[in-house]
């Protein structure tokens, strides 16, 4: 059922969940209706209510010192459902040599392989409407090329949590989903090794202790940190902390603009704009991560006639009269209207962080400073592949591209986000590398577990929310085993 | 070299750089790209890059006519 904590608090006093779970969105409710059926007693807290509301979303706000990045409070969203509320819906699965060690980078990658990952994919593709065959490039003929291929993906409607699940939440019997619960504080017996409760609160100041066998953090990447850190009441440096690791390696997918393209073959354009991923050769080769590279062509490649256009009309006094309509022109019949984007992933590094500051929300939790930091492997990654693109291009004679000076001088200053935030408690085998082990559970609790993003040891060049459903489900059923 | 995408650059300035990307870009200009080639920085024997352009090398051939 649906609580409003607000109204209703006492119904917490006497009970003992199986498990009890901070944060409704993507990965909290699926976490909740899995172990629901399989029979288990669940409480699911949410801290904001079923809309969006100031007083709830003005917990993310925070500070930014590393590279320019969006604010924290702005593409997040803190209500029931979580940021799946505007999503774009934008699905795919980590590629295998995602999980193979790599060259270029500081910290262990993945203790699990790929197929434990996707141990639940059919369950996750349900849950998020998507196609089956989940994942396709965009036109059925591969790349004639040695060193890219085409990206696969699916597209889900995009599924939105809250108007999807709310009846099932409501009218579960195994599911106390409480809104408007804030989770200030978990509690935890004098060696932090075990959490003996979840303290949570509602708009009207009042606070309450949530008991459970299990609990489960999922509240987002930059959250899930956040509260680990601000339980430094119990050990100095925070839950989880005894490396240091918890908040560190933040990553996004870094969105690059590499440059513009003109188009040499009509026909391979027709069908519009392509993603390439470079082959497993390529990283290799170069010692380079993985990203896509998404070319998209503005108008209908009519290739000459475009060019006739714009000489004759660079030539002629029209450009100089009318300088509004040169801008049009310019601006949209350039070469440079087909742009080259990327979608880069960045490398595990501990530099890029979160950390707490002085500050402190409405409910006392201190707020975040979001350190970003890009690591010169990250540069060199999109360098290599805006060059490697551009040679392959004009290999397989189907455009022309000009790399972007910054690209090619590897003086890159700005970065566009994907608001895929990643890596902040990341799995590890060893506790010094990172949080949570291959369980998801934070090394050295014994009954505390992460779910999100916030555990990928390395974020690829995929949008994360199909896999984090798909782990969050793997670790339902492990939690249901053990309950 | 500036940024041609840059927005803050005269619309003169850019149609200039416009005009210099589809001389040396589009197949029916490849010969007015022709004459530079020596002057041009090696990239490998397959490919050439001018002014952030990645050329192949028989892009720069002079076409008849
Ligand atoms: C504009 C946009 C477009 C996106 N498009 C895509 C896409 O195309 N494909 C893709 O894969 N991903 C996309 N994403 C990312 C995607 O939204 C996230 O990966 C996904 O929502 C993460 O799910 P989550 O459950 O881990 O976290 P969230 O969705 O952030 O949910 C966290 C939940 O925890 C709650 N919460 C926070 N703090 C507390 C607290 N103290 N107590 C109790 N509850 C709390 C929040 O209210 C929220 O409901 C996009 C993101 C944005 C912003």
């Amino acid at each position: 059922m649906i609580i409003d904590f607000n109204s209703e608090t006492q119904r917490l006093d006497d009970r003992v969940y199986d498990v009890a779970i901070a944060g409704g969105g993507p990965a909290g409710i699926s976490i909740a209706l899995a172990l629901a059926a399989a029979g288990r007693s669940v409480a699911l807290i949410e801290g904001g209510g079923l809309d969006f509301s100031e007083a709830s979303q003005a917990s993310y706000r925070g500070s930014l010192s590393g590279a320019a990045y969006g604010p924290l409070d702005g593409t997040r969203l803190r209500y029931l459902g979580g940021t799946s509320n505007h999503w774009t819906g934008r699905c795919g699965a980590f590629d295998p040599i995602d999980f193979a060690p790599r060259r270029n980078r500081i910290l262990p990658g993945w203790p699990i392989g790929r197929d434990e990952v996707y141990r639940f994919a059919t369950q996750a593709r349900t849950i998020l409407d998507l196609p089956r065959p989940p994942f396709r490039a965009a036109r059925p003929t591969p790349l004639p090329s040695r060193y890219f291929r085409l990206t696969e993906f699916a597209m889900s409607p995009p599924t939105r949590f809250l108007g999807k699940y709310r009846e099932r939440l409501r009218a579960d019997r195994r599911i106390d989903c409480y809104i408007n619960a804030n989770l200030v504080r978990i509690g935890a017996n004098q060696s932090g090794g075990h959490v003996d409760g979840y303290d949570v609160r509602n708009y009207r100041g009042i606070r309450r202790r949530l008991r459970a066998r299990r609990y489960v953090l999922a509240l987002g990447a930059i959250e899930n940190a956040r509260m680990l850190l601000n339980a430094d009441d119990v050990m100095p440096t925070g839950l989880g902390n005894g490396s240091g690791m918890v908040g560190r390696c933040f990553m996004e997918h870094l969105d690059v603009n590499l440059g513009s393209f003109v188009t040499t073959d009509e026909r391979f354009w027709r069908a519009g704009p392509v993603g390439f991923n470079p082959s497993v050769a390529l990283m290799r080769q170069h010692g380079i991560s993985n990203g896509i590279v998404s070319l998209t062509p503005s108008i209908k490649p009519r290739y000459y006639g475009r060019a006739a256009f714009l000489r004759e009309w660079i030539s002629g006094p029209g450009c100089r009269i009318n300088p509004d309509w040169t801008r049009k022109i310019t601006g949209s019949y350039c070469p440079g209207d087909n742009i080259v984007t990327s979608m880069i992933e960045q490398i595990a590094n501990p530099e890029s962080r979160v950390r707490l500051t002085g500050e402190r929300d409405a409910f006392g939790l201190r707020r975040i400073d979001l350190h970003w930091s890009i690591h010169r492997n990250d540069i060199a990654t999109i360098e290599i592949l805006a060059r490697e693109v551009a040679k392959d291009l004009a290999r397989m004679d189907i455009a022309r591209m000009k790399i972007a000076p910054e690209v090619l001088g590897r003086r890159i200053s700005s970065f566009g986000v994907q608001s895929h935030h990643m890596g902040t408690t990341r799995m590890s085998a060893d506790p010094r590398f990172g949080v949570v082990d291959a369980r998801q559970k934070v090394h050295g609790i014994d009954n505390l577990y992460v779910a999100g993003s916030s555990v990928y040891p390395t974020g690829g060049a995929i949008n994360p929310t199909f896999t984090l459903v798909a782990m969050s489900l793997r670790l339902a059923d492990h939690l249901a085993a053990l309950s | 070299m500036p940024n041609d995408d840059s927005p803050s650059l005269s619309v003169d300035r850019r149609l200039a750089l416009a005009g210099a990307m589809l001389m040396v870009a589009l197949p029916l200009d490849r010969s007015a790209a022709a004459e530079p080639v020596g002057a041009l920085p090696q990239d490998d024997a397959e490919f050439v890059t001018i002014d952030g352009w990645v050329l192949r090398r028989d892009d720069l051939v002079r076409h008849g006519g």
